[in-house]
């Protein structure tokens, strides 16, 4: 119930507009000073938090993102994956869907990757017959793949706070991503074919095909040298991100010769800024989670499901469907750092793996990504597009049931997410 | 409010001109710090997989230049309007409204800093009086990375509170302070005022 209440307080603060990492201080130290008077003793507990060396593996997928977004690669990839799809009902959005799933695996950001795909997906598919609802609806659900699709800054987050090994988060979120990935690609296909949408062309010939793969390859190389580093025990998350990010620099620079110094200078800054926002969200949020613990509120949650006698589903079910409420209102940052030190003690006790928890927690933020009123991805599609937002929720409205079926399935079948980290290592 | 001229906009101007300096220098240091890291990760990688000499030190620099960049960038990200901030029901409010919301959140940016300068300078002092130093291979003394948190609350109060003058003396409009776009946040933000 005191949850409840601090919960409904928080978000009605943030609700004022105020920065959200300066809600969450200041929110966490006024209930630390009524919890317990006198002994705050916060700046270790701030620094504590941000000297983790796990957590620089964030701002290096920033700065990695940033190199790729100003080498223009994704115009490459983009006009590789629409060579190979073009033949298809839907085939444009199909392809915006397989060129979303590979930028996930190079950016880590779904805003970053509707944002950079939807530029160039969204007027071409209008271009070629496509209803701007059907446009939009694509970039907007293929960009959440951005989270799950490995590597991810909100999964290195969430396995940072959960204690649970990030390579094996990044290894359980790949199938569900494909699975996902396929869902929207076959309904792509599924509705442009029924409703008649979108001009096919010729299937593209083997030398159209060889010539597209050329011109991405580079971009190409880098998700199979993160992923298979990590997978093989060769690269920790951090060691994987600079690697990357240093990969990312050396295609852009010496391939496709679209990075200069000054590009180089403003990927660091701006990689800088973000990861200051992010991070202060974090210190702030560890305020408010220190809080909490004084007031024994996850004690008294582990407590509430032993008394009813919740079962994994049982508990599980309620947290998504918390998780997906919280969505509506808060950005996925502060939903992983405001719920997840209260949610892992009853994870523990209930024995629920906490990766298939991690994955679960990140497919519902992709639900929360495209639930308006406050949905990230929204605003990017409003942003690239102009359209109306009455436009842009119905095109991702669809998408949003094909998630929950993803999360069903995640959720009824575990070894979705769970078979591929058991064979690490 | 009151006319470009007077004598409170342009001494608000001129702190805020200031602080922007100070900002620019703090966030030049960050992005240093940022591909520093990068560097430093990848000699890692290099000298532990090609060499077979790990050097563990490394990882606890990494960790510093983190809290570096962290609280050196901060004040230019609020600058820049890259704070995330929930603008649902603030969005529609009139101009009065919007002006209330800008500066109440500039407030609440410059209290948080000085809970930052206070917790975190008195977190300096207890390292400084008892000696604490790093557990890892360097045994550096904590202060001096700590000393990072009040300095990176420092330099947010000072920007928060040079574009509160700003708003108040009527030479910054609320929108200006408004958090941008996701997507406007992802793009250089090299030209975005203030």
């Amino acid at each position: 119930m005191t949850f409840a209440i601090l919960l409904v307080l928080l978000v009605c603060l943030l609700l004022t507009g105020m920065p959200v990492f300066a809600g969450l201080a200041l929110f966490g130290a006024a209930v630390l000073m009524i919890a317990e008077p006198g002994a705050i003793n916060l700046g270790e507990l701030i620094f504590g938090k941000l000297d983790t060396y796990l957590l620089v593996a964030i701002p290096l997928f920033t700065l990695m993102a940033q190199f790729m977004i100003r080498g223009r690669v994704v115009d490459h990839l983009f006009g590789t994956t629409h060579t190979l799809t073009r033949h298809l009902p839907g085939g444009l959005g199909v392809a915006t869907v397989i060129a979303c799933t590979i930028f996930a695996a190079i950016s880590g950001s779904s805003v970053a990757t509707a944002l950079t795909i939807g530029s160039a997906a969204i007027p071409q598919m209008i271009r070629y017959g496509y209803s701007p609802r059907f446009a939009l609806g694509v970039v907007g659900a293929g960009g959440t793949l951005g989270i799950l699709i490995p590597p991810s800054g909100p999964m290195v987050l969430y396995g940072v706070i959960s204690d649970t090994s990030i390579g094996q988060l990044f290894m359980a979120g790949l199938v569900p991503g494909l699975v996902l990935a396929a869902i929207f690609a076959l309904w792509c296909m599924g509705f442009a074919w029924r409703k008649g949408q979108g001009r096919r062309e010729e299937r593209a010939t083997l030398g159209e095909i060889a010539a597209a793969l050329r011109r991405s390859v580079w971009a190409l190389s880098l998700p199979p040298l993160i992923l298979g580093g990590m997978y093989a025990g060769v690269f920790t998350a951090t060691e994987a991100a600079g690697v990357g990010a240093l990969a990312a620099l050396l295609i852009a620079v010496l391939v496709y010769r679209s990075l200069g110094w000054r590009d180089i200078w403003h990927s660091a800054l701006d990689a800088a800024r973000t990861s200051s926002m992010l991070f202060l969200i974090l210190a702030a949020a560890a305020i408010f989670g220190h809080a909490l613990t004084k007031l024994r509120i996850p004690n008294e949650i582990v407590e509430l499901v032993a008394h009813y006698d919740l079962s994994q589903t049982g508990f599980l079910i309620a947290v998504m469907l918390l998780i997906m409420l919280l969505g509506m209102f808060l950005e996925t940052i502060s939903i992983i750092l405001i719920t997840t030190p209260v949610i892992l003690p009853v994870l523990i006790a209930l024995k629920i793996d906490p990766v298939w928890y991690g994955i679960l927690l990140m497919i519902n933020l992709e639900l929360a990504l495209i639930t308006p009123p406050v949905g990230m991805n929204l605003f990017t599609l409003k942003a690239v597009s102009h359209a109306p937002m009455g436009e842009i929720i119905r095109g991702v409205a669809p998408y949003f049931f094909l998630m929950v079926l993803g999360l069903a399935l995640v959720m009824a079948l575990p070894q979705i997410a769970l078979f591929l980290p058991g064979t690490m290592f | 409010m009151s006319n470009p001229d007077s004598g409170a906009r342009i001494a608000a101007r001129a702190a805020d001109r200031l602080s922007r300096l100070v900002s620019d220098v703090s966030i030049a240091v960050a992005g240093l710090a940022m591909l520093t890291s990068l560097c430093l990760v990848v000699y890692g990688v290099v000298l532990r997989y090609g060499l077979n000499q790990p050097q563990t030190w490394l990882d606890e620099v990494v960790g510093y230049l983190l809290v570096a960049t962290v609280m050196l960038g901060a004040c230019d990200a609020l600058r820049k309007r890259e704070h995330i901030a929930i603008d649902l029901l603030t969005a529609r409010l009139g101009r009065r409204g919007r002006f209330l919301v800008a500066a109440l959140g500039l407030v609440a940016v410059g209290l948080t800093a000085l809970l930052f300068i206070d917790e975190g300078w008195e977190t300096v002092a207890f390292s400084r009086m008892v000696d604490m130093r790093s557990t890892g291979y360097l045994a550096a003394p904590l202060w001096i990375v700590q000393a990072l948190i009040p300095l990176g609350g420092a330099l947010l109060l000072l920007n928060a509170t040079t574009l509160l003058a700003r708003l108040l003396s009527g030479d910054l409009a609320a929108d200006d302070l408004a958090p941008p776009a996701a997507a406007e946040q992802q793009t250089p933000p090299a030209e975005r005022r203030p």
